[in-house]
């Protein structure tokens, strides 16, 4: 090796010396475009993104003027700041809660030996296939308040008796837009507790069939042990995802009516493109992050005690 | 676990509700966008129909750019996943395979980036390809994209080599191939499932994505489906034939690639995302 090596490198021209030194330090040019994307695509924006937050930038007026903390005195005593976060707090934990709950019977279900699940298991991740703006403009059209199927399909099972504008009621617009969301996320869950429910030794349930554990128990002492990790990443990976979604809700009501849908980021948005105040925005973008910085600590706390090799 | 007759009806009543659930709005979609006018306003709509009418669909061919946003759409997603699945790569091998300080810090910094707030980089980006002079160009465009895409990729794409076996990449080495000849013809094809996920991945979502494309994009010809067809909405009254025609159009042919992929995909998402 070493003579081989030795006598390659003396009748190499200069050209192929560099590609041998870039060779042998593969690990750092490989890094090098990657961490060049990162520093111009996120570094920057969020350093960029803090400054601003201190300025009076508007989205029309050129330049900015230093201000202090007066972008966040004005969010946190404008009342519609509040009323975005509790619509944020709602839409985040009602689509997880259901989307687990769903997900977990999903996902026993797919578990279970019968013929046919690849099927099954096809037909419901469809949803995750959708773009967004289709996904939107489809329950709109089903959720129509005159020509609507989902109307019609309530009324014949006679849960209401009169077609109702959904999307553009206060009382439920925040469910349906909820709705919507679980649709498109159960499937996530479903696949993902899947492969945790796959992880458990079949011994187990072997011996809780053996002791005569009810499917409760089986549930209770088999089950959600042997999913915990898996449960707890996903949930706060899709906490975090839901809690940051933009477009199905600003495609689905824009926020209305009336603000009875209006999560933060839309909030966000609406105050910086409606009405160029962007400074304004990017401070609740800085508040925005420092809840999900909490999500993500978590986050690292759990993968941790999962596995070692954990990244 | 065998299931006696009972729990067996049990399980599949069961799935068949959750594949109702999931697929219907795909049928009713697909259903409604082939009816003839007068029976898509008609109600009660009837669950099923036996006209087909395809004169939306013509009418969308013909008289609106669904073409060229199509182009337009398709154009910005095969670069993006081209550059993230590619630098995605090879910063992953590095990352997975090379010991040198900081990996874990660059590692988790990177799953940092994945979850931010889209909303938390708009201005930033907005303002910095205004001043690039890129605001209203792919090349702005697919920049922003790669904000989202190439994070999750690279740590994706990171747990994916980890678990590929070194040994075959030391027995290489010993035979005298260079590292970049290891990477390429020996890692690489190993990683393939894992590169379908990563490369479907960023196409769905540089596909569907809105908020950025929203803020940057706004010339008539340059806009991609989900601007197109958000603008669609905007009228008084709703064109509800075109939209959903052109609503399919653009649902077709990515829901058709999932289904052929998803195997990848599924074994790719359980593997590096929900691993960790």
């Amino acid at each position: 090796m070493q003579v081989a090596a030795g006598r390659a490198t003396r009748t190499l021209g200069p050209l192929k010396r560099v590609a041998n030194y870039l060779d042998r330090h593969l690990g750092i040019v490989f890094l090098i475009p990657g961490m060049l994307i990162l520093a111009v695509t996120l570094t920057y924006p969020i350093l960029s993104n803090l400054w601003t937050s201190f300025t009076n930038k508007h989205l029309i007026y050129p330049g900015a003027d230093w201000v202090g903390f007066e972008n966040y005195r004005v969010t946190f005593t404008d009342p519609n700041f509040y009323r975005a976060l509790v619509n944020s707090g709602v839409w985040t934990v009602s689509s997880i809660v259901l989307q687990v709950v769903l997900g977990l019977a999903a996902a026993l279900l797919l578990n279970a030996k019968v013929r046919g699940q690849a099927f099954f298991r096809l037909a419901m991740i469809v949803p995750y296939a959708f773009p967004t703006v289709t996904i939107a403009l489809i329950w709109r059209w089903m959720l129509n308040s005159v020509y609507g199927v989902f109307n019609f399909m309530l009324m014949g099972v006679g849960i209401i008796d009169k077609p109702i504008a959904w999307l553009s009621s206060m009382q439920y617009s925040m469910a349906v837009v909820v709705l919507v969301n679980v649709w498109f996320g159960y499937p996530l869950f479903a696949l993902g507790l899947l492969a945790g429910l796959q992880a458990i030794p079949a011994e187990h349930f072997e011996v809780a069939r053996i002791e005569g554990a009810s499917p409760l128990q089986t549930l209770r002492h088999v089950i959600l042990p042997g999913i915990k990790t898996i449960l707890g990443i996903l949930v706060v990976l899709r906490t975090i995802w839901v809690f940051n979604s933009f477009d199905l809700i600003y495609l689905l009501t824009g926020g209305g009516p009336r603000g009875a849908t209006e999560t933060l980021p839309i909030y966000a948005y609406r105050i910086g493109w409606d009405y160029g105040f962007i400074s304004q925005t990017t401070a609740i973008a800085v508040l925005l992050f420092i809840v999900l910085a909490i999500f993500a600590a978590i986050y690292f706390r759990l993968s941790s005690a999962d596995s070692e090799s954990a990244v | 676990m065998t299931l006696s007759r009972t729990s067996k009806a049990f399980v599949y009543v069961g799935l068949a509700v959750f594949a109702l659930f999931s697929l219907f709005p795909l049928y009713w979609m697909l259903a409604s966008s082939i009816r003839p006018y007068a029976e898509l306003v008609s109600t009660p709509p009837r669950l099923f129909s036996t006209s087909f009418d395809i004169s939306s669909y013509v009418t969308v061919l013909r008289s609106s750019p669904f073409l060229q946003m199509f182009w337009n759409t398709l154009v910005v997603s095969v670069i993006t996943t081209v550059v993230t699945v590619l630098f995605g790569a090879m910063a992953g091998y590095s990352l997975a395979r090379m010991r040198f300080r900081g990996r874990l810090v660059i590692s988790r910094s990177v799953l940092l980036a994945y979850i931010f707030p889209q909303i938390l980089l708009v201005v930033p980006l907005f303002v910095a390809m205004v001043n690039l002079g890129l605001a209203n160009t792919y090349t702005g465009l697919i920049l922003t994209y790669l904000t989202f895409s190439f994070p999750f990729c690279m740590w994706m794409l990171t747990a994916y080599f980890q678990s590929v076996p070194l040994e075959l990449e030391q027995a290489a080495l010993i035979d005298g191939a260079s590292n970049l000849g290891v990477f390429w013809r020996i890692v690489l094809p190993l990683a393939r499932p894992g590169l379908a996920a990563s490369a479907i991945f960023t196409f769905i979502h540089a596909w569907n994505e809105f908020l950025y494309a929203l803020v940057l994009l706004n010339s008539q010809g340059n806009q991609t489906l989900s601007i197109g067809l958000y603008r669609m909405i905007g009228g008084e009254l709703m064109r509800w034939a075109e939209l959903l025609a052109s609503t399919s159009m653009m649902v077709l042919p990515i829901l058709v690639a999932f289904l052929l992929l998803q195997r990848h995909f599924v074994a790719g998402l359980t593997a590096g995302a929900v691993k960790g």
